[in-house]
């Protein structure tokens, strides 16, 4: 496959094969599809139909395709790096400090940063000027930070190691509930019983 | 971790596929394969009805209804009272 831009709809199709394809169906799974998606894609559609419909130059509306199959693969790697976050602030309500000896921490705020600052990158570039290699530019850029969104997903926010850590919170967290419990209870008792009979064993 | 000797002769394309299977749990070329409205159709039996959801202003353009998005079914319903 080319790693230019596509020149005819034969080109084009196979950039919606190989890229586009594969990122909305994995998007598709997550069952919260974003419709500005959805309308990438028809007003590609659309475009490509101008070639019969209209007869419109073929480069024209690939041209035009093409940008809008493209808006659409940038917008999922940004929605990956969305989620990345939510999964960050997630992980960061735990106790995961005895994971992996406190390496999982330290490993998982630098894989964030990574993914925050590699984005940042992306996402200026995306303006500049296109060349023949434009497609390969900006995704050359994207891809790792889409690599490390699924490292983020796969290995620190699924991982083994942050079931046990959510487990043993809650469970120290039921503990600390139970042990206010008897501590009120037995407060309680104190003040309703013990200390009337001290005070009237003083008095009396 | 791929290297720099590695990421020469590995294509983009390479990268990306092996990013969406890892992704995915998936083959990159039953992935293609696929049509996407079985895909979704299997999505649905496990998941109920797919979401449709609005990430403006995060992505997208700001003149779409958001709030107007209705199903087939509500379509047929409103066509049925109307015909009937």
């Amino acid at each position: 496959m080319s790693s230019e831009t596509p020149k005819n709809l034969k080109e084009l199709f196979e950039f919606y094969y190989n890229f586009v394809k594969p990122l909305y169906s994995q998007i598709q799974t997550q069952n919260a599809l974003p419709f500005e998606t959805l309308f990438e894609l028809n007003a590609a559609f659309d475009h490509i139909s101008r070639y019969w419909h209209y007869q419109e130059p073929e480069e024209k509306v690939v041209d035009k395709a093409y940008g809008h199959l493209k808006r659409s693969c940038l917008d999922i790697f940004k929605l990956r790096v969305k989620e990345a976050r939510k999964q960050f602030e997630e992980l960061k309500k735990i106790d995961t400090s005895a994971i992996d000896q406190g390496r999982f921490d330290s490993d998982l705020i630098r894989l964030f940063t990574d993914i925050k600052n590699e984005a940042k990158v992306a996402r200026q570039k995306e303006g500049e000027y296109r060349t023949t290699n434009e497609q390969e530019h900006v995704f050359e850029l994207w891809l790792p930070v889409l690599d490390k969104c699924v490292t983020l997903e796969q290995e620190f926010y699924g991982s083994q190691g942050v079931n046990w850590a959510k487990k043993r919170q809650l469970n120290m967290s039921r503990r600390r509930f139970a042990i206010s419990i008897l501590a009120a209870f037995i407060g309680g008792m104190v003040v309703n019983y013990i200390f009337p009979f001290i005070i009237n064993w003083l008095i009396f | 971790m791929v290297t720099l000797k590695e990421k020469s002769e590995i294509t983009l394309l390479q990268r990306f596929e092996k990013t969406i299977e890892r992704w995915s749990n998936q083959n990159i070329e039953e992935i293609r394969q696929e049509p996407l409205d079985k895909k979704r159709g299997e999505i649905e039996k496990k998941k109920g009805q797919i979401n449709l959801i609005s990430e403006f202003p995060f992505i997208g353009r700001g003149n779409v209804q958001r709030e107007n998005i209705i199903s087939h079914e509500d379509i047929e319903k409103e066509l049925d009272d109307i015909l009937r």
